[in-house]
């Protein structure tokens, strides 16, 4: 769903100027396809709680590079569900990757309801994580 | 299997918000003075039919108007990549962070898929960069709650007064850390006390909003469930007064 907007361009590197207004999905497929061979991807263009658990249950691995809690609270719940007591198989790993706002909340930018503030000032660099909610049974 | 997702809610506390009277009478960050010229003064003087925050113009237009509002206060810092980042609510991301942790991932995907090395996940599971403080990563384990409503076992306490009203309740699981349920249904074991959906059903328990939960019948130690339209699972919760 979302759409590559051009203050994009400067961080991510599969668009290109000519790919402004396009769906990120779509364009970073294509871009992955014709830069590695034998790779092939299948875009979808909306959200990712528009599938059921089916949809999920035939992938071996689950990446998210998501941009809000919502969708991500919403995927883990899916994957846990799908997860079976001594059913190796149906325990799909999830590795989350996400960069948020480095400041803690006294530098955080305080708004009304519905948005998403932003950090406090210029250059304030981001803390990042790979999470990694599921994984195999030891 | 780790601990999950939600069991980590609380490392994503929802943003402070700051009440409109602050941004209205005194200011104390470069942030309210810019809030202030968008939120009142093009309110007030509306110098373009409406607002485009992709336009340098009106951007330039809020930049100044908060600029002179920060000087009258003797506040620093604002600029105008600062208005455009608070209008426009945008995370400051930069190309090395997103190469890291994508980097990051997919290192994880290719130990899982081959087992050429143990992957994260079956001791720490939580790595954190901070790109700010250099490029050591801190890596943890995080722990399972027993109260998670996604894969734990138990309700989660939920502390309150007999003398909250329902609708107070329901507004404190927004704000609350480890729930951030925005529109929250509530049911206890055979009584359905606010329900959003169908309209019917909302109005025939909308005056259950402005009751305690004295007045409700509800008793420490009993167990409500929590819906919410966002997501597919039931969050269990128990009464502690």
């Amino acid at each position: 769903m979302d759409t590559i907007d051009i203050s994009n361009l400067n961080r991510q590197f599969l668009f290109r100027r000519a790919d402004v207004g396009k769906f990120k999905a779509e364009v970073a497929a294509r871009f992955v396809e014709s830069r590695v061979d034998g790779v092939s991807i299948t875009p979808h263009c909306c959200r990712i709680q528009d599938f059921d658990a089916d949809f999920y249950r035939q992938f071996q691995l689950v990446v998210c590079g998501l941009d809000n809690i919502d969708a991500r609270r919403w995927l883990n719940a899916m994957l846990v569900s799908i997860a079976e007591e001594g059913d190796a198989d149906s325990l799909i790993p999830l590795i989350d990757g996400g960069t948020e706002g480095e400041s803690p909340p006294s530098h955080i930018f305080p708004i009304h309801h519905g948005h998403w503030p932003p950090t406090t000032s210029d250059g304030a660099i981001q803390a990042s994580r790979v999470m990694f909610a599921l994984s195999f049974p030891p | 299997m780790t601990s999950c997702i939600e069991c980590q809610l609380d490392m994503y506390v929802p943003r402070a918000t700051v009440p409109l009277c602050t941004i209205a009478s005194i200011p104390r960050q470069p942030e309210h003075c810019i809030e202030w010229a968008h939120l009142i003064a093009w309110e007030k003087e509306k110098p373009f039919p409406a607002l485009d925050k992709d336009d340098p113009e009106h951007v330039s237009w809020l930049y100044r108007h908060a600029a002179e509002r920060a000087r009258e206060f003797g506040i620093e810092g604002v600029t105008y990549s600062l208005t455009q980042g608070v209008i426009k609510n945008i995370i400051p991301a930069i190309a090395s962070t997103n190469a890291i942790i994508a980097a990051a991932c997919c290192n994880e995907a290719f130990k899982l898929a081959t087992s050429a090395a143990e992957p994260l996940g079956m001791k720490e599971s939580y790595m954190m960069y901070s790109g700010n403080d250099g490029i050591y990563t801190h890596t943890f384990e995080y722990n399972k709650m027993p109260d998670c409503p996604v894969c734990g076992t138990t309700a989660r306490p939920l502390k309150v007064t007999p003398a909250t009203t329902l609708g107070d309740v329901l507004d404190g699981l927004a704000t609350r850390p480890e729930a951030q349920l925005k529109k929250p249904s509530i049911r206890a074991d055979k009584k359905t006390l606010y329900m959003r959906l169908p309209p019917s059903l909302e109005e025939q328990t909308r005056p259950n909003l402005e009751k305690t939960l004295a007045e409700l019948g509800l008793e420490d130690g009993q167990e409500v469930v929590v819906t919410d339209p966002a997501f597919p699972i039931e969050f269990r919760f128990i009464i502690r007064f």
